[in-house]
Parts: C-alpha cells; sequence; structure tokens
C-alpha cells in the first residue's frame, strides 16, 4: 500500500507531501518523538481522521492494537471478543494461542494489564483484517510483561502474516519487532532502514541499529 | 458468611434506626410549627393528619384521584422521555442539529410553567393541560441528561467500535446502553419524581376533577386542613417511593454493568 | 456522609419549623387595639371609608387579606386574644368556621355582587331559565361563587348539572363548568363585581346577566346574604356603646363610595393589605359609580336580616352541606 499525505490540525503543519510504501505482510515500525505525527499517521490508515492526498491499496478492514487495551468492562473477555465479530470456535483458539484461555469468562476489571493487553492482541488477530495498526501498544508494560507481549504477537503473526504498522518511541521495541524502522521527524522520514532477523529479536541486541536510530532521532 | 450476615442486619438496623430517627426530628419540627401558628387551619396536628393519611388510604376516591394523576405523571413522563432520548441521540450524531437546537433547550427551560399553565388550560383543558406543564419540564431536563450521559461514553471505546466495524445494534447494545442507563435511570427516577410533584401542582390551580391536585384544592374551599395535609404527605411518600425504586434499579444495573 | 446526611435532615427541620413559625407571624398589632379582618374586593370597599379616616390613634386597626380561605384564619386561631375583634367573611364560611360563642353575627355587609359575562352572547339574560343548554364557566365553583349560583338556579327550580369528567353538556340544563379563569372559550361566566368592570373594561365582554335579580327571579327583590360582620361577644359585652357606634359607622360607611375618588378609594384599601405583595382585586380607574353600585354594598343589622340568612343557608346546605351549615339564633346580635 502506498500513503502520500499532507494533514494540518489549524495552523500547525502535521505532515505535507508525506510519501510512504509499504509491502504486503511487512512489518514496520515508525518511530519518532511525541507530538511527531506517529498517531495521526495510524488513524488515518484506520480512517479515521481526514487528511489530504492519497491512500493507495490501503484496506477497509483494520485490526488496531491501542495504546489502552479498550475492552468493554461490562463484557468477559470473550464478550469484548464477540463484540468485533469474533465466532466462539475462533475465540478459543486465540484466547488459546495468547495464553489467556483460562480468562474466557472473567470481566476486564479482573485482569491485569498485561492480560488486558493481550485480549487486544487477540481482539486485533482475531478480526483477520488484513492491516494491523499498533499504537505504542507495550509502553505502560515493564519490561518482562513487554518482551513476553512481543513473543505472543510474533508467535500470532508468524502463523498468518498481515501487513503491520506499529508507531512506538521506544527504539528497543522497534528493534525487536520491525522487519523495516521508518524514523519519523518534524514530520518529515529523515530514515527508512530495513532490519534483518526473525523476530521477535533480543532486547539489547543491535546496537549499531540502535545508535543510527538515536542518530536520526537526535539530529 | 455468619460475619456476613451480621454484618447485613448490622446494616439494616442502621437505616431503620436513621429512617425513625428523621421522623422524629421531622415530628418535632411539625410540632414547633404547630405550635407556632397557633392555628388548625393553618398547620393541624400531625397525629390528625397522619390518622387522616390512612384513612384515606381506604377510600376509593382517593384510588380513583392518585390514579388519575399517576396516569398524567407517566404519560408525561413517557412522551418527554421518548421526546428527550430522541432530540438527544440526534444531537449526538449531529453536531449542527446540537447546536440549532441548544437555543430551544434554553429556552424551554427556563420557561415559567405554571404561568404558562393559565395559557394551556385554555387550549388544552383542566385534564391535558397539568400533562403538558409536566412535560414542558421534563423534556429539556431528559434532553440535556441523556445528551450528557451521551457525550460522556468513553471516546476510546467509540473509536475501537469505529475502527472494528461494530455494526450499530451491537454498539447500542454492549456500548451505549450500560455506560448510559445507571445515569440515565437515576435520572429519570428524579424526574419521575418531580412529574408528581409538577402535575399535582398544576391540578391544584387548574382544579382538575379527580386528581390529587384537585381533592387537595377541594379539601382546601372546604377548610378541610386534615385532608389536605393528608393529601401532601401520601404525595411525598409516593415521590419518596419512586425515587426509591429507581435508585435501586440504577444500583443493580450499575453493579451488572461494572 | 454520616454527619452530611444529618446535617441535612436538621436543616431540613430548621426551616420547615421556622416556616411554621413564619406562617403564625403577622405584622404586630399594638395592644389594645381594635382589629378589624376583611377580605379583598366587597367587603373591603364597605370599609373604605373608615380606612381613609384611620389614624394612629384611633385604637383601631384595619386589614385586608387575599381570599376566604386567608380570612377564615382570622377567627379560628387558638389563642382566642390573636383572633380578630371583627370580622368580615362570607356568610358560609361564617356558619362553619366561626366559633359561636366567642363571636356575634352583627350585620350584613355585601348582598350579592356576581354577574353573567359573555364574550359570545350581547343579549340580556332575563331568567336563569333561558340559560339551559348553555355553559356557565364558574371561577371557584366549590366555593361562594359556585354555591350562589347552584342555590340561585334550585331557587328559580332550573335544573342544572355541574360538568365533570364522563359528564357532557345537555341541551335542557345549565351545564356548570369549573374554571380556573375567564377565557372565553365558555358561552357564560359568572364573575365577581369589580372583576367585571375589569372585563367589561377591556371591550371583549358583555355584562349580560345580574345575578341579584335572577335569584330572585320576578319577586322584585334584589340580592342575598354574601359577606357578613362578625364581632366578638366580649367585645359586644364590655364595650356595648363603643361597639354600637363603629358598627353604626360601618353601616353608614357605603355612601362614602360614590362621592370619593377612584383614586382615594384604592389608596385606602391598598394601604391596609395585611400582605403588600398581593394583587390587589382591583384597580382605582375600574372604580366608578357604575361599578360601586354592583359590588352590592348594602349594610342590614342582624336582627333586620336574620330571615334573608337563616334561609340563604339553609339553600346552601342543601347543595352541600360541608360548605354551610345553619345557625342557632344565639348567634346573631
Amino acid at each position: 500500500m502506498k500513503l502520500q499525505i499532507s494533514k494540518s490540525y489549524g495552523e500547525k503543519k502535521v505532515f505535507e507531501n508525506l510519501e510512504l510504501e509499504i509491502k504486503e505482510g511487512e512489518i514496520v515500525c515508525v518511530l519518532g518523538e511525541s507530538g511527531g505525527g506517529k498517531t495521526t499517521l495510524l488513524n488515518i490508515l484506520a480512517g479515521l481522521i481526514d487528511y489530504a492526498g492519497e491512500r493507495v491499496d490501503v484496506p477497509e478492514n483494520v485490526g488496531y492494537i491501542f495504546q489502552e487495551p479498550r475492552l468493554l468492562s461490562n463484557l468477559t473477555v470473550a464478550g469484548n471478543l464477540r463484540y468485533v465479530g469474533g465466532r466462539d470456535e475462533d475465540i478459543d483458539e486465540i484466547l488459546q494461542k495468547t495464553e489467556i484461555l483460562g480468562l474466557k469468562n472473567k470481566r476486564p476489571t479482573r485482569l491485569s494489564g498485561g492480560e488486558r493487553q493481550r485480549v487486544s492482541i487477540a481482539r486485533a488477530f482475531l478480526s483477520d483484517a488484513p492491516l494491523l495498526l499498533l499504537d505504542e501498544p507495550f509502553s505502560s508494560l515493564d519490561t518482562a510483561l513487554k518482551i513476553r507481549l512481543l513473543e505472543v504477537f510474533a508467535k500470532l503473526w508468524r502463523e498468518k502474516p498481515k501487513t503491520a504498522v506499529m508507531v512506538t518511541h521506544d527504539i528497543e521495541e522497534a528493534c525487536a519487532l520491525a522487519q523495516r524502522i521508518v524514523v519519523l521527524k518534524g514530520g518529515r522520514i529523515v530514515l527508512d532502514i530495513p532490519v534483518e532477523g526473525e523476530i521477535p529479536r533480543a532486547y539489547g541486541s543491535n546496537q549499531e541499529l540502535k545508535e543510527k536510530l538515536l542518530q536520526a532521532l537526535l539530529a | 458468611m455468619e460475619k456476613k450476615g451480621k454484618k447485613i442486619l448490622i446494616g439494616i438496623g442502621k437505616g431503620c434506626l436513621q429512617i425513625v430517627a428523621s421522623f422524629f426530628v421531622l415530628a418535632a419540627a411539625w410540632w414547633i410549627a404547630y405550635l407556632s401558628a397557633g392555628n388548625d387551619l393553618l398547620v393541624p396536628p400531625l397525629s390528625v393528619c397522619l390518622k387522616r393519611a390512612v384513612l384515606l388510604i381506604g377510600e376509593a376516591w382517593f384510588w380513583a384521584g392518585f390514579g388519575a394523576t399517576f396516569l398524567r405523571v407517566l404519560i408525561a413522563f413517557a412522551l418527554a422521555f421518548v421526546f428527550g432520548v430522541v432530540f438527544a441521540v440526534v444531537s449526538y450524531l449531529l453536531p449542527w442539529f446540537r447546536r440549532f437546537f441548544s437555543p430551544i433547550a434554553s429556552i424551554l427551560r427556563s420557561l415559567p410553567v405554571l404561568a404558562v399553565l393559565l395559557i394551556l388550560l385554555v387550549a388544552m383543558g383542566t385534564e391535558n393541560a397539568p400533562v403538558a406543564v409536566a412535560f414542558l419540564s421534563l423534556f429539556p431536563m431528559l434532553y440535556t441528561s441523556t445528551l450528557t450521559a451521551l457525550l460522556g461514553v468513553d471516546s476510546q471505546l467509540t473509536e475501537m467500535s469505529k475502527v472494528y466495524n461494530v455494526p450499530i445494534w451491537k454498539r447500542v447494545a454492549f456500548l451505549y446502553l450500560p455506560q448510559i442507563s445507571p445515569y440515565l435511570i437515576r435520572e429519570g427516577g428524579a424526574a419521575l419524581s418531580f412529574s408528581l410533584k409538577l402535575v399535582v401542582s398544576a391540578e391544584v390551580i387548574a382544579n382538575t376533577y379527580e386528581s390529587l391536585g384537585g381533592l387537595m384544592q377541594e379539601a382546601r374551599v372546604s377548610y378541610e386542613m386534615p385532608n389536605l395535609f393528608a393529601l401532601v404527605i401520601l404525595t411525598f411518600l409516593a415521590a419518596l417511593l419512586l425515587e426509591g425504586i429507581t435508585a435501586l434499579i440504577a444500583a443493580a444495573v450499575e453493579r451488572r454493568v461494572k | 456522609m454520616k454527619l452530611r446526611r444529618w446535617i441535612a435532615v436538621l436543616t431540613a427541620c430548621v426551616t420547615v419549623g421556622l416556616c411554621g413559625a413564619a406562617a403564625g407571624c403577622s405584622e404586630e398589632v399594638a395592644e389594645g387595639e381594635v382589629t378589624v379582618y376583611m377580605p379583598d374586593g366587597a367587603p373591603a370597599l364597605s370599609m373604605a371609608k373608615l380606612m381613609a379616616e384611620d389614624t394612629e390613634t384611633d385604637g383601631v386597626t384595619y386589614r385586608v387579606v387575599g381570599g376566604s380561605v386567608d380570612i377564615a384564619l382570622k377567627v379560628t386561631n387558638r389563642d382566642k386574644e390573636k383572633n380578630a375583634d371583627f370580622c368580615i367573611l362570607p356568610v358560609a364560611t361564617a356558619s362553619t368556621q366561626v366559633d359561636k360563642d366567642e363571636y356575634k353575627l352583627v350585620g350584613l355587609v355585601t348582598q350579592g355582587n356576581m354577574y353573567l359575562v359573555s364574550n359570545k352572547h350581547s343579549e340580556k339574560i332575563e331568567n336563569l331559565a333561558s340559560l339551559q343548554g348553555k355553559t356557565v364557566g364558574v371561577v371557584k365553583i366549590n366555593n361562594v361563587p359556585g354555591l350562589t349560583m347552584k342555590a340561585a338556579l334550585n331557587r328559580q327550580e332550573v335544573a342544572w348539572q355541574e360538568l365533570k369528567e364522563g359528564i357532557s353538556a345537555s341541551g335542557s340544563l345549565v351545564n356548570l363548568q369549573g374554571v380556573a379563569g375567564v377565557d372565553g372559550s365558555f358561552e357564560y361566566y359568572l364573575v365577581p363585581e369589580p372583576n367585571v368592570s375589569k372585563l367589561t373594561a377591556s371591550g371583549k365582554f358583555h355584562l349580560v346577566g345580574d345575578l341579584q335579580s335572577l335569584y330572585n327571579g320576578d319577586s322584585g327583590e334584589v340580592g342575598y346574604p354574601q359577606a357578613v360582620l362578625v364581632a366578638k361577644t366580649e367585645l359586644l359585652t364590655e364595650r356595648a356603646e363603643w361597639a354600637k357606634a363603629f358598627i353604626d359607622k360601618i353601616a353608614a360607611a357605603g355612601d362614602w363610595l360614590y362621592t370619593a375618588s377612584g383614586e382615594e378609594i384604592f389608596k385606602a384599601v391598598q394601604s391596609h393589605y395585611e400582605d403588600k405583595g398581593v394583587t390587589p382585586a382591583f384597580a382605582a380607574e375600574n372604580l366608578s359609580a357604575e361599578t360601586i353600585a354592583r359590588c352590592g354594598i348594602s349594610f342590614e343589622y342582624a336582627k333586620d336580616a336574620r330571615g334573608k340568612i337563616d334561609g340563604f343557608l339553609q339553600e346552601l346546605v342543601e347543595i352541600d352541606s360541608s360548605k354551610a351549615s345553619l345557625i342557632s339564633q344565639n348567634f346573631y346580635w
């Protein structure tokens, strides 16, 4: 899919003729500082906000893993998955894969932060949408939990590779999960770099890449 | 288990004690008023009024009046609720309509409804004018409550529903209704109780036949002050009961959705 | 939360108590003063001369109150000291509410001020039978106006019915409809003076019937007992001479209304309102000689009006025994 977009909020320009091309099945990580337009980019892909320019071959159906789990507290875990159209047999399967089958009949208020985010990941993969959007999904979690959820995500993705666009300000996350990292700064792409290796990559590895990314962010 | 049971009993006991204490304090206040007024036509003795209230409960004509008034209350409330919710939903979905209707809602809220009653009596008669008066008061109230509740629905959840293309009926059933219903039920209870007071007040002015207000007016004109006070006490208890029941329903719904 | 709840309950109780206390309060009357209370409207007009001549040193305090229920409060206090020394009130109210030992009925003050008006018809009504098939709107149908109209219809043997839910207007009866106000939607309305003058002054309504004549039919007599003057027995006994002189002054006060200006009369009454916020029953500009004549102010001593009052009360009792009762002869002064 291809994007050539501009977006302003009043006087403030977020992007001007930003061009981005993403291959099918690719995991692209958009790295940038806070307020840099990362979430705006995701919301344009999701069709939630309008923009100037064009999007080519962007699917209508998306799965979205938000920064907060965004679960309905009046429904159980299974109920939340049914809410987005999941069928019972598929629900059990995805809960099994995300290792939370035992929490199926619990309400989100009874779950920990990590468990709630697993439900959110399950929901995104359950929807069978060809495009996954991830908006700093692991930012509120501690490192150990983050690594576990990265593994869960990677496992699911390997079973059914989908195009994924993840935005984060965390270099470690980007290096762990992305097949391609795009650094966004001042509304422009300042670095676009492929990343080798099977996901999820070990936390703390690939120092050279991290330095390059850091330089691009700080420049 | 035993401990839990004990706790519940203590809670009920405390509640009863509070009610009894409140009653005694109110009775003391009535006694002060009775002594100060010094005139049974102004403030009759509480015991006489309470006895009369008990007697009234056994009278068919009281229930005829109460039933007719209650029917007016329900009609006014139902109409106000339906219109309030419909207009609120439209306002929620269409920001331009919200801007257009907002000044109209303000005007309706500021209307001196009992004064408007005198005009409505000409157009609608003594039976329907109280319904119209209550409707005019309740509609802007329920419109505002419903709209506030809708605007208060978690925008992150509405966004998630939009992203996942959740059908409208599911959003209404699983997102909107659970979020707004406890609040709406509470506001609805208050509105219902308010409707009772409005309808009765309008009936007093209109002297509506076979109504609580009409009975109050008749009691006043016949100098039957114990009857008048008894009717007021019974109306007050009915309003309290309505509020209590709706508060219980709201609490039950809230427990279910949380 | 508990403390807040108790504070709320206490505040409510104090408010109720204060309201009751406030209800019992009225403007202080100096000790030793003779108090005279009357409702607004024709009864107040009957005392206007005395109120115009009222001085702070004459030993009499005059007070005008809003309505018939309010006036009853002036004679029913448990503390008898607080009760009015003289009080003008509707004859029906006097028969049911006044303590017959504490008070005596000293005279008839007004003898009818009800009229039929219409914005749909202008022909004069010569007899009550001509109202058959028509609907008459009556403000306060359960009180003096309604009772009087019904008494008049019964006296003239004209069949009537009161319209309520389930009862529709009949072509062979006089249909009486209780109304909150005169809005012109019915064919006729029964209205007391001075309200009649207000309505006819607007040009929209015509005065078409005089209930005072219609009540008496072809007998040639005019009027019926409407408002009476009661006085404390103690005052009539201990200050008999002064009380007689005062009553004579009241009896003679009516003529002054035809010589004084509307403004003078209005000022005399309005300056004696107990509640300064009450809307006056009449306006200065409506107090023409014609209007005053229609108010039915005509004093008759109790001993002369006894038969008339007894007869009228009998008629009212037959209509609604909760609104009027017969009085013993001991009650007359």
